[in-house]
């Protein structure tokens, strides 16, 4: 290259000179989109709204499934407990996705830049918060949501018939959920940052991390009302 | 004439009149032309089914600019694209730059390394400076005060001066 000193008038001119050339290359997608051509678009957030549509619907037939033992089983309070839990969870299952649907409903593509990637990134911070806790809790779940269908498809109480199998289940999901935990505590510590960072992503898909930094990306975008001393452009 | 025709021929003029909008966003977010043409198609189709919804008593070109960029911002930070953008510098890779002489090429270059270096959003607001907008356009655009313009565009210059204002 050349010892040419540059400013952004010089960037101007050669945007300027790649705007006529991409014009001519991008002459072809326009024809397309002319003669009707153009790819139907699909909102990007769809397969979302059906994957949460999908999860209320769960939400209902576990809500559905968990109260018609409880209430039939009133008289036993480890059936009541268990048919309690699960329904506890059916319904924050149900209120999660309606929370995302709300995000969603609420994105309005032609809203400021700012505002919509904002709106985008709390979106995925949400989502991914809400599957890791539904994901998490699981580890203690399991057992009352196998109680509750067990009695509710073969009429078996587990904790009846199979003491042993309950006293297990509920003994691996504490330990399960201690364990992870555990682990995560210990990640913490300065020399097993990389552990730390690891384990996040295995228990977020590292799309926390992401959304945290697009959310800060944007506050640091939104924050610089520092008043600055400059020339108003031509236009 | 149906009104489905008639609205996709006001459309299509609309978009005709400010077509160069879909092709300036897709350069400043993409470096070859495969990946330009598919986020080009992207807009355009983005920008259909979202008029329906346009304020006819607003400019078209503002609400087209924030779709535009919009939809090139998540573009951009799906993860897969985010990486192909992440890689180094590359003539081949910015085949849009076929300038006829050194100066200008030296110029794009210098140019692409500036947007290369970039975030998202500061992307999108060289892009409309560089375009010549107001301050005041930019700011609606962008959804941000135009004193927060003034300040950016501010750090830009100088961010640039440092950074190409004496190539050697």
């Amino acid at each position: 290259m050349t010892d040419m000193p540059m400013d952004i008038d010089d960037l101007k001119l050669a945007w300027q000179g790649l705007d006529r050339r991409l014009e001519r290359q991008n002459a072809l997608a326009f024809q397309h989109f002319k003669d009707g051509r153009v790819r139907k678009a699909r909102s990007r957030l769809r397969p979302l709204y059906w994957g949460q549509m999908l999860q209320i619907l769960i939400g209902v037939l576990v809500v559905a499934a968990s109260a018609s033992v409880w209430t039939s089983h009133w008289q036993l309070l480890h059936l009541r407990l268990a048919g309690f839990v699960v329904h506890v969870y059916g319904v924050l299952l149900i209120i999660a996705g309606g929370r995302t649907l709300g995000f969603v409903s609420r994105i309005d593509d032609a809203a400021p830049v700012v505002a919509i990637q904002r709106q985008l990134a709390e979106l995925r911070r949400w989502y991914v918060l809400t599957g890791m806790t539904i994901g998490l809790s699981w580890w203690l779940l399991w057992m009352p949501f196998m109680m509750v269908l067990a009695v509710r498809l073969a009429g078996v109480d587990i904790y009846v018939r199979a003491p042993a199998v309950f006293s297990l289940g509920t003994a691996i999901g504490v330990t399960g959920l201690l364990v992870t935990w555990g682990l995560h505590r210990w990640s913490r510590r300065p020399r097993w940052a990389w552990l730390a960072l690891d384990m996040e992503d295995a228990m977020t898909g590292a799309s926390l991390r992401r959304a945290q930094a697009v959310i800060e990306e944007i506050r640091q975008f939104e924050d610089d009302d520092t008043v600055h001393a400059l020339e108003p452009p031509t236009a | 004439m149906s009104a489905d025709t008639h609205a996709r021929d006001e459309f299509t003029a609309l978009v005709e009149r400010h077509r160069k909008i879909v092709f300036k966003v897709a350069n400043t977010y993409c470096w070859s032309a495969d990946d330009r043409a598919d986020l080009a198609q992207d807009i355009l189709a983005q920008l259909w089914r979202a008029y329906p919804g346009y304020d006819r008593g607003r400019p078209f070109a503002t609400w087209m600019y924030r779709i535009a960029l919009n939809v090139a911002i998540s573009w951009v930070r799906s993860s897969g694209r985010r990486q192909r953008l992440t890689v180094p510098l590359d003539a081949e890779q910015h085949d849009a730059a076929s300038p006829p002489d050194a100066a200008a090429d030296e110029r794009v270059q210098a140019l692409y390394q500036v947007i290369h270096a970039l975030d998202p959003l500061s992307r999108a607001l060289l892009l409309l400076y560089l375009d010549e907008h107001s301050y005041r356009d930019i700011a609606a655009i962008l959804g941000i005060t135009e004193t927060n313009v003034a300040t950016k565009i501010g750090r830009l210059k100088q961010r640039i001066k440092q950074d190409i204002g004496h190539l050697a």
